[in-house]
C-alpha cells in the first residue's frame, strides 16, 4: 500500500527525472524547465536550483560516492554537478541529438548515456575524479587508475581532459531511449525506438554488441538488468514490461497494461522489487513470489530451498539435511514454487507452480539433489493433500476441484462457483476455499459446506497446533477464528503481513515485511523484534523462532517472549505465572505500564516505574496515597498536592489532606479542614495565623468557626463597621463591649433595633473531640503486591517446595538424578578400588569365556516359533533379549554362565515383564486369530536381520532407585531393600545400546548393593537391640561405613553417634560426631551431635572395645557383617560384586538374593 | 468397508436392498456376518433362509451353525459343500474362516489360493500367511492384488497388516492409515492399530493419548487387554488385574495362552536351578 507522503510542486512542467541519495536526506529532479532541483527530505522543502541546461533536462542521477549529480538534457550535453558547491564542474558534449539517459558506473569512473543520435556512448571520467577530489584513497586505486597514471591523460579535441569519450556504441536503428550498466559485470544493455534492447560488453580496450532482444512491438524507453540475477527487465510504449534471460536473450516473462505506455523502469537498492512509471501512475512490483514453498510435518520441515531444491530441516536437531530432490525441471526456470504440501504416509510431496501441479515421492535415503524419480505432472492451480491417500486440485479453467488418488487418477470431480483464490488444507478430508470475499471449509469427501465465513482477500491460513483456531492472513488483516470458521477477532497491520504461526500456548506469532509481532486471541498485541529482512516464520518453540528467508534458507531468531507471556497469563488471570515473569524477567517498559493500567492492573504496573510522575498517577489509580505522598514530595508541584490533596480528601486520610494544605498554604481550606473535623485547638492556631498574616477576611472566617465573638466584634470596629460589630457583641452577651462600640458611634442602646436572636452556638464535635483519619477498612494487599513486597513468604516456601518437588519427580522420571548421583559421589571410587581390581581380572577373562560360551550353550529353541523371534535370537547377544524372544532356557543358561545366577524365582517378573514388553496383539479379520506385532529396540532398522527386541526398563531404574532412597528417608528399610533389588534384577536382565547407558547401569547395581548391604546390617543392628551391645555397636560401625550416599550416610553416622554415646562409647561416639559434622554443619541435627562431641570429648574413652578401626580401609562381609581387612582374603558375588569371607563360598549371596557366592563367572552383558 | 474398521453395528442395522443386485450378495455377506459377530443369530438365520442361492444359503447356515456350537468340531457336510465349490468367493471367505476356527490353517489357506482376484479372500490369505510368519508369501499376494485394486480400503488393511510385520518407515504407513481411520471412525479395531503401531515406534506418549481413546469406547475388548499387559511392560506397572480380566473374559486368548506357557517354562527353569542353591 502506497501512501503519499508529500508533494514538492516548484517545477514548472513536466519533472522526467527523480533519484534518491543513496545515504543522505536528498533527492533530485530534473524537468522541461530547464532546471536540476535537490529537495530536502527532511524539511521536505527545495534546498537549491542548478541552472545552465539550455533545454528540457531527460535525467537526473547522485553519484555512488561523490557528490555529484549527472544530468542529461536535450540540449546534447550531459552535466556533472557538485551538490556541496552547487556547481556545474563539467560539460560533456559529443552527442548530437537530445540526450536521453545518462548515468554513472556503480562502481568505475563511467558514465553511459542514450542519445536520439542513435548511439550509446561510454565516457571516462577519471580525469575528472583526478580534478576534484585532492588524494585519491588507497583502496579506490583499481588497476584502471594504475593504467591512468602511467598515460598522459587523454584530452579531446579541445583539450579538455575532464570527460572523454572512450566508446561510442553504434548499431541501434533509431534513437536511443536508456543505456544502463550491469552492477558487476562489463555489460550494457539499451533500449531504443527501433523497438529492440540490446546487450553490449565492454573490455578495456573496446565495445562490441553481444546480442539484440527483440519482441517489444513499440519504441523501448528504459531498460535495466536485475540487480543480482541475470535478467534485464525493459518497458516500453506497447504497454509492457518484459523480463528477458540475460545469457540467452529468450523473453521469460511479460506483463501488460490494458491503456498505459509505460516509461520508466527502477529497482530498489536492497529489497527485491521494482518500480514502473506509466501513463497514469506507478507500479510497483516483484519478479515473483519470495516466500520459500514449504510445509511442516511433526517435527521436520519440508522446504524449496533457492536452487529449486527440497530440504529437510530437522527442529529438534536444528540442522538442515542435505538437499534430496531437484525440482529444477518442475514450471519455468525464473519461476519459484508455489506451495509444498506434504503427505507422510507415502513419503510424498505436492507442489504447484501456479498452473501446473507435481507428484513427486521424496528418496527414501538423502543422497543429494536428486532428480525425481517418481513424477506426476499435471495441469491445475492449486493442489494439496487431504487425506493419506487423497489430494484436490482446483482447476481455474474448470472451476471443478479435483479429489485424486496417488497415482494421479480422479475419483471425484466438484464444480465450485466463484473465483477461487487458493484451495488450503483444512484437516482431514476438507479444505479450506479462499475466496476473494469469504473462506469456506468444504469437505471434499462428502461434498458439502461445513461452514463459511466472511473475509476479504486471504492469502494464507495457519492452524493452530491442536486444530482449534486458524489464523486467516490477508495483506493487512489477520483474522482469527475458530475451526468452526466463528470470528474470535481480527487486526488490521499497516506493513504487509507475510507469516504467521500458532504458539502452543494460544498465541499467534506473525511476520510482516520487518517485524516479528504477537497477538492473543484477545487481540492484544505488540512487536516482538524488529527485521532486517522479510522472515517467513514457520515453527515456534520456547524462545527460538524458525523461519525461513527471501533465500530458502532457515534462520532461527531468539526472541524475548516474557511480554506476551505475562500478558496472556494476566488475561487468563495466571497469577502465579505473572509473579513468576515479575521476578525473574525485566519487564519494563512505557508499553507495559500502559497495558497494566489500562487492563486494571495498575497496583502491579506501579512495581515497574521509576519515573515520579507516572508513579504518582498511578499511585493515585489504585489508591495508594503513602506512594503518592512520596512521589508528591518528589514531584513538588501545586497541581500534584492539589490531586493529591482531592484524593486523600476522598479517602478521608486528614492528615495528608492537612498535609497538602499546610504545604499549599490554603489556610482557608486548612481552617474549614479543622472545623469540620472539630479540631478546635488548631483552629485557634489558624485565627492567630490569621491575625498575624493580617488577613481580615480569613480571620473573620477563623472567628466564625471558632464562635470567638468578642474577637470579631473587634475587628469589625476596628474595621468601621460599627453595626455589624454592635450587633455581634450584642447578641452574644458582650455587653462591655457593646458599650464600647455605642459609645464609639455616638448612639444609645435605645435608637438600636436589633431583631430577636439567639447566638450561635459553637459547633460540637460529634465524636466529642477531634477527628483524625476516617477509618478505612485495612487495605489488603494485592497478590502482586505481596508477592513483590516479600510479604508471601509462606507462599513463595510452599510454591518453591511444591516446584521442587515437581523437579525431583521429573529429574526420577528421566534418570538426571541418577546420574548426579553418580558424579556427586566421591567415595565411589575409594570404596570400590579393590573390587574394580577385582572386576578388570573378570574382564580380562570375558574373551576366553565367551568363545566357551558359545561353543557350550544348548539353545533350545523348540519353544520358540520361527520368524520374528528367531530373528531375535539370532541377533541378541544378552540374556534380555533371549527373554525378549521366549528362549527363557538358553537365557537362564546364559544368566548363570554370566554371573552365576542359580535362585531365578526372584527374576520371574522381570523375565514376563521383558517378555511381554516387545508384544502387540492386532486384531485381524474378526474370526481369525489376531496377528502378532513386535517392538524391537531400533525403529530405524530396515534389515530384518539385524533387528532386536524393545527390552524395557532403563527408565525405570532411576525410578526405582529414588523409590529406594525414599523409603531409606522414611525409615522403611525392608521395603527400600525390595526397591534396591529390583534395580538389581532390572539390570540383569537387560539390553543397552550405548557406552553411557551400560556404565548408568552398571553403576545402578553397585549403588543397589551399597544400599542393600548398608540396609541389612542396620536391620541386623536393630534385630540384635540390646541383647548383644558389643555386636551392636559394631554393626552400628559397620554401617558408616557402607556405600551410603551423602546424607545418608550422615543418617548413619547419626545412629552411630548416638548409640556409641548411649552405650558409653566416648571415643567412637567423637569420631563419630567429626565425621558427621563434616557432612552436616548445620540444622537441629548437627547442634545435638555438637553437643555430644563436646560432652563425648571430654571423657574420650571407650567402655566397650569393638571391633572397629577407624583408621584403616575395610569392606564388609555380605552375610556375615564381618570386617574384610586388606590384604586378607575374600571372595566375590559374580552379579553384585559384594565381598564374602572364605566361608561362605557357594552360598547363595545375600544382597540380591540369586546369584551363587564365588561361581565361576564371565561377568554380566547388557550391550548388544 | 464398514465391516472392516469395525463398525459391525452399523452394517447389521444396513438395509441390503438399497444396493444393487449385483453386490447384494456382498452386501448380505457383510450383514451376515456383522450380525454373526454381534451375537444375533436369530436375525441372520432369518436372513439366510430367505436366500435362493441355494450355496450362499448353505454355507452361512453351516457356518452359523459352526459359530454357535460349543466344541467347534468340524461338520462334514460343510467340509464337501467347501470341496466343491472352492471357486465361489463366499465358501473361500466363510469356508476359511471355519476351517481356521476348526484349526485347519493349511487347509484354509489352499482354499484361498482358489481367490480370483476376490479382496477378501486376499486379506483373509495375507493374514493367515502372516499369522504363519510367511511374510514374503504375504507380500507376493499383496503385490498381485495391487494390480487390480490398491486404493481399496481392504487392500489397505492387508498392506498395513504386512507393514506392521516390518520395521523402520515402514512402520509409518499403517499408522498414518489407523490414524486416518480412527480420526473418522474410532473403533477398537482401528484405535487399537493407533495403540500397537505408536507403541512400535515407540512413541509411547502418542500410544496414552490412543489407550486412553479406547477406555473411552464402550464395552470390553480382548485384544484391548492382552495390549495393555505389553503397555504395562513397557511401563513396568503390574498387569495382574488386567489378566485376571482377560482370563475370566477369554481363558483362550493366544496372549493369555502364551504367558501361560512362558510361565510354566519358567518354573521348570526355577526348579532346573534349584538345587544349585545354598543358603
Amino acid at each position: 500500500m502506497g501512501t503519499l507522503i508529500d508533494r514538492f510542486e516548484e517545477h514548472e512542467g513536466s519533472v522526467r527525472s527523480v533519484d534518491f541519495h543513496p545515504t543522505q536526506p536528498l533527492f533530485v529532479s530534473g524537468g522541461d524547465d530547464y532546471t536540476v532541483r535537490v529537495w530536502s527530505l527532511d524539511t521536505r522543502k527545495l534546498l537549491f536550483t542548478l541552472n545552465g541546461h539550455l533545454d528540457y533536462v531527460r535525467t537526473v542521477f547522485f553519484h555512488h560516492d561523490l557528490p555529484w549529480i549527472i544530468s542529461a538534457s536535450d540540449d546534447q550535453t550531459i552535466r556533472i554537478w557538485n551538490w556541496q558547491n552547487r556547481q556545474e564542474i563539467a560539460c560533456l558534449t559529443g552527442h548530437n541529438h537530445y540526450v536521453m539517459s545518462a548515468q554513472f558506473h556503480p562502481t568505475e569512473d563511467l558514465i553511459v548515456s542514450a542519445s536520439l543520435d542513435q548511439t550509446v556512448r561510454v565516457w571516462d571520467i577519471s580525469g575528472l575524479r583526478a580534478k576534484h577530489s585532492a588524494a585519491p584513497q588507497q583502496q579506490q586505486l583499481n588497476q584502471y587508475d594504475q593504467y591512468n597514471r602511467n598515460q598522459p591523460p587523454q584530452q579531446d579535441i579541445f583539450g579538455n581532459t575532464d570527460a572523454v569519450v572512450k566508446y561510442i556504441l553504434e548499431g541501434h536503428d533509431r534513437g536511443v531511449n536508456w543505456a544502463s550498466f550491469h552492477p558487476t559485470l562489463p555489460l550494457i544493455v539499451s533500449g531504443s525506438d527501433d523497438r529492440q534492447v540490446k546487450l553490449w560488453r565492454m573490455s578495456d580496450s573496446k565495445a562490441w554488441e553481444v546480442d539484440t532482444c527483440r519482441g517489444h512491438t513499440n519504441n523501448v524507453l528504459s531498460v535495466l538488468f536485475h540487480p543480482h540475477e541475470d535478467l534485464i527487465i525493459s518497458v516500453g510504449e506497447d504497454k509492457t514490461i518484459r523480463v528477458w534471460d540475460l545469457n540467452k536473450r529468450t523473453i521469460v516473462k511479460q506483463f501488460k497494461r490494458e491503456n498505459d505506455r509505460f516509461w520508466l523502469i527502477a529497482s530498489h537498492p536492497h529489497i527485491n522489487s521494482f518500480a514502473a512509471c506509466h501513463d497514469s501512475g506507478v507500479m510497483v512490483f516483484k519478479l515473483d513470489r519470495e516466500r520459500p514453498a514449504h510445509a511442516i510435518h511433526g517435527n521436520e520441515l519440508y522446504y524449496v530451498n533457492k536452487e529449486k531444491q527440497v530440504q529437510i530441516f530437522n527442529y529438534d536437531r536444528q540442522v538442515s539435511s542435505l538437499p534430496t530432490l531437484s525440482l529444477k525441471k518442475i514450471g519455468s526456470t525464473w519461476s519459484n514454487l508455489r506451495n509444498l504440501s506434504y503427505n507422510p504416509s507415502s513419503r510424498s510431496i505436492l507442489v504447484t507452480t501456479g498452473d501446473q501441479y507435481a507428484l513427486i515421492g521424496l528418496p527414501k535415503d538423502i543422497t543429494g539433489a536428486i532428480e525425481p524419480q517418481d513424477l506426476k505432472i499435471s495441469d491445475g492451480n492449486f493442489a494439496t493433500f487431504i487425506a493419506r491417500n487423497r489430494f484436490v486440485v482446483y482447476s481455474k479453467k474448470t472451476q471443478s476441484l479435483d479429489v485424486k488418488d496417488l497415482d494421479n487418477n480422479t475419483t471425484k470431480s466438484i464444480k465450485l462457483d466463484g473465483t477461487v483464490k487458493d484451495v488450503v488444507y483444512g484437516g482431514p478430508g476438507s479444505v479450506l476455499i479462499l475466496k476473494s470475499n469469504s473462506v469456506v471449509h468444504y469437505d471434499a469427501q462428502q461434498r458439502k459446506v461445513l461452514s463459511e465465513i466472511q473475509v476479504n482477500n486471504v492469502k494464507y491460513v495457519s492452524w493452530s497446533l491442536d486444530g482449534q483456531y486458524i489464523a486467516l492472513l490477508g495483506k493487512h488483516t489477520i483474522t482469527l477464528v475458530n475451526k468452526k470458521l466463528e470470528l474470535i477477532t481480527s487486526l488490521h497491520e499497516t506493513i504487509r503481513i507475510k507469516s504467521a504461526v500458532w504458539e502452543d500456548t494460544g498465541v499467534l506469532l506473525y511476520s510482516t515485511l520487518n517485524h516479528i509481532k504477537y497477538t492473543l486471541l484477545n487481540g492484544d498485541n505488540g512487536i516482538i523484534k524488529t527485521l532486517d529482512e522479510t522472515l517467513y516464520i514457520t515453527k515456534i518453540t520456547n524462545k527460538d523462532v524458525f523461519t525461513l528467508n527471501r533465500r530458502g534458507e532457515v534462520e532461527i531468531i531468539k526472541i524475548d517472549t516474557t511480554e506476551y507471556r505475562f500478558k496472556k497469563a494476566l488475561v487468563n488471570k495466571n497469577f502465579y505465572e505473572v509473579l513468576r515473569l515479575i521476578k525473574s524477567s525485566k519487564l519494563v517498559g512505557q508499553n507495559i505500564i500502559a497495558y497494566l493500567q489500562k487492563s486494571g492492573y495498575p497496583e502491579i504496573a506501579l512495581q515497574f516505574v521509576q519515573d515520579s510522575q507516572t508513579k504518582f498517577e498511578l499511585a493515585l489509580e489504585c489508591g495508594n496515597l503513602d506512594v503518592a505522598l512520596q512521589e508528591a514530595k518528589v514531584l513538588n508541584s501545586s497541581s500534584i498536592w492539589g490531586k493529591l490533596g482531592e484524593e486523600a480528601l476522598r479517602q478521608g486520610n486528614f492528615e495528608i489532606v492537612e498535609l497538602v494544605h499546610q504545604t499549599q498554604h490554603n489556610f482557608d481550606k486548612l481552617s474549614f479542614l479543622y472545623l469540620i473535623s472539630g479540631d478546635f485547638n488548631k483552629l485557634t492556631k489558624m485565627e492567630s495565623i490569621a491575625e498575624h498574616r493580617g488577613d481580615i477576611s480569613s480571620l473573620i472566617q477563623n472567628t466564625i468557626y471558632n464562635n470567638s465573638t468578642a474577637k470579631r466584634s473587634n475587628l469589625l470596629a476596628n474595621a468601621g463597621s460599627l453595626p455589624l460589630a454592635y450587633a455581634t457583641a450584642k447578641t452574644n452577651g458582650h455587653e462591655e463591649l457593646a458599650n464600647q462600640i455605642l459609645e464609639q458611634a455616638g448612639l444609645t442602646e435605645d435608637e438600636i433595633d436589633l431583631p430577636q436572636s439567639t447566638p450561635v452556638q459553637k459547633p460540637i464535635p460529634v465524636s466529642g473531640g477531634a477527628v483524625s483519619n476516617w477509618p478505612l477498612k485495612p487495605a489488603t494487599l494485592s497478590y502482586f503486591e505481596k508477592a513483590i513486597l516479600g510479604k508471601l513468604e509462606d507462599l513463595d516456601i510452599n510454591e518453591k517446595r511444591y516446584h521442587e518437588e515437581n523437579e525431583a519427580e521429573e529429574e526420577n522420571s528421566n534418570s538426571n538424578n541418577f546420574e548426579e548421583t553418580y558424579f556427586d559421589d566421591g567415595d565411589i571410587g575409594n570404596d570400590d578400588g579393590g573390587e574394580d581390581a577385582g572386576w578388570d581380572l573378570d574382564e580380562d577373562d570375558i574373551d576366553i569365556d565367551e568363545v566357551l560360551e558359545e561353543e557350550g550353550l544348548e539353545i533350545d529353541e523348540s519353544t520358540v516359533p520361527k520368524g520374528e523371534l528367531n530373528d531375535w535370537i539370532r541377533n541378541s547377544k544378552t540374556a534380555a533379549g533371549y527373554v525378549a524372544a521366549g528362549a527363557f532356557d538358553t537365557a537362564a543358561q546364559l544368566l548363570n554362565r554370566q554371573v552365576g545366577v542359580v535362585n531365578f524365582e526372584p527374576l520371574r517378573e522381570r523375565f514376563l515383564q521383558v517378555y511381554e514388553a516387545s508384544k502387540v496383539t492386532l486384531p485381524g479379520s474378526h474370526g481369525l486369530p489376531p496377528l502378532k506385532g513386535y517392538i524391537r529396540s531400533d525403529v530405524e532398522e530396515d534389515n530384518v536381520n539385524e533387528i532386536s527386541p524393545f527390552i524395557p526398563g532403563l527408565s525405570q531404574i532411576s525410578t526405582k532407585i529414588s523409590e529406594g532412597y525414599t523409603y531409606f528417608k522414611a525409615n522403611k528399610l525392608e521395603q527400600a531393600i525390595e526397591s534396591f533389588r529390583q534395580v538389581i534384577y532390572i539390570v540383569t536382565v537387560l539390553t543397552v545400546d550405548n557406552e553411557e547407558d551400560e556404565l548408568k547401569a552398571r553403576e545402578a547395581i553397585t549403588i543397589a548393593r551399597d544400599y542393600i548391604l548398608a540396609l541389612l546390617i542396620e536391620l541386623k543392628r536393630r534385630e540384635i537391640g540390646e541383647s548383644d551391645i558389643k555386636r551392636n555397636l559394631e554393626l552400628a560401625a559397620y554401617f558408616t561405613r557402607t556405600g551410603l550416599r551423602g546424607a545418608h550416610k550422615a543418617n548413619a553416622l547419626y545412629v552411630a553417634t548416638s548409640q556409641s554415646f548411649k552405650y558409653k562409647n566416648y571415643a567412637s561416639a567423637s569420631y563419630f560426631a567429626k565425621e558427621f559434622l563434616k557432612l552436616q554443619s548445620t540444622g537441629s541435627r548437627a547442634e545435638q551431635i555438637h553437643k555430644i562431641r563436646v560432652r563425648a570429648d571430654s571423657i574420650a574413652r571407650d567402655a566397650i572395645e569393638i571391633d572397629f578401626d577407624s583408621d584403616s580401609d575395610f569392606d564388609i562381609c555380605g552375610s556375615t557383617f564381618t570386617t574384610i581387612y586388606k590384604n586378607s582374603s575374600f571372595i566375590v558375588d559374580p552379579l553384585t560384586g559384594t565381598k564374602y569371607q572364605i566361608s561362605e563360598k557357594g552360598k547363595l549371596d545375600k544382597i540380591a538374593l540369586i546369584s551363587s557366592i564365588g561361581a565361576p563367572s564371565s561377568g554380566l552383558k547388557i550391550r548388544d | 468397508m464398514a465391516e472392516n474398521d469395525g463398525r459391525y453395528e452399523q452394517v447389521a442395522s444396513s438395509s441390503i436392498n438399497e444396493y444393487f443386485d449385483d453386490i447384494k450378495l456382498h452386501a448380505k455377506d457383510y450383514k451376515i456376518r456383522s450380525l454373526i459377530i454381534l451375537g444375533e443369530f436369530e436375525e441372520a438365520s432369518k436372513i439366510i433362509s430367505k436366500e435362493s442361492n441355494q450355496e450362499f444359503q448353505k454355507t452361512y447356515q453351516y457356518y452359523l451353525q459352526f459359530t454357535q456350537s460349543q466344541s467347534k468340531s468340524p461338520i462334514n457336510e460343510f467340509d464337501s459343500l467347501i470341496e466343491t465349490n472352492k471357486s465361489l468367493w463366499f465358501i473361500q471367505t466363510i469356508g476359511a474362516l471355519y476351517l481356521v476356527g476348526t484349526g485347519r490353517i493349511d487347509v484354509a489357506i489352499e482354499l484361498l489360493t482358489n481367490h480370483e482376484n476376490n479382496l477378501e479372500s486376499v486379506l483373509l490369505l495375507i493374514e493367515l500367511y502372516l499369522f504363519q510368519n510367511k511374510l514374503s508369501l504375504a507380500e507376493t499376494e499383496l503385490k498381485s492384488a495391487s494390480a487390480y485394486s490398491h486404493d481399496n480400503v481392504i487392500y489397505n488393511f492387508a498392506e498395513a497388516f504386512i507393514n506392521t510385520y516390518k520395521n523402520g518407515e515402514d512402520l509409518r504407513g499403517p499408522l498414518y492409515f489407523y490414524e486416518e481411520l480412527s480420526h473418522q471412525y474410532p473403533s477398537y479395531k482401528t484405535l487399537l492399530g493407533q495403540l500397537i503401531l505408536n507403541l512400535q515406534l515407540k512413541q509411547f506418549e502418542e500410544a496414552d493419548v490412543a489407550l486412553d481413546q479406547l477406555k473411552q469406547l464402550e464395552g470390553i475388548n480382548e485384544d484391548l487387554l492382552a495390549n495393555e499387559i505389553t503397555v504395562n511392560a513397557i511401563k513396568g506397572s503390574d498387569s495382574t488385574e488386567i489378566k485376571q480380566h482377560l482370563e475370566n473374559l477369554n481363558p483362550n486368548h493366544p496372549v493369555l495362552v502364551d504367558l501361560n506357557e512362558k510361565n510354566s517354562l519358567f518354573d521348570n527353569i526355577v526348579a532346573k536351578y534349584a538345587e544349585q542353591i545354598q543358603n
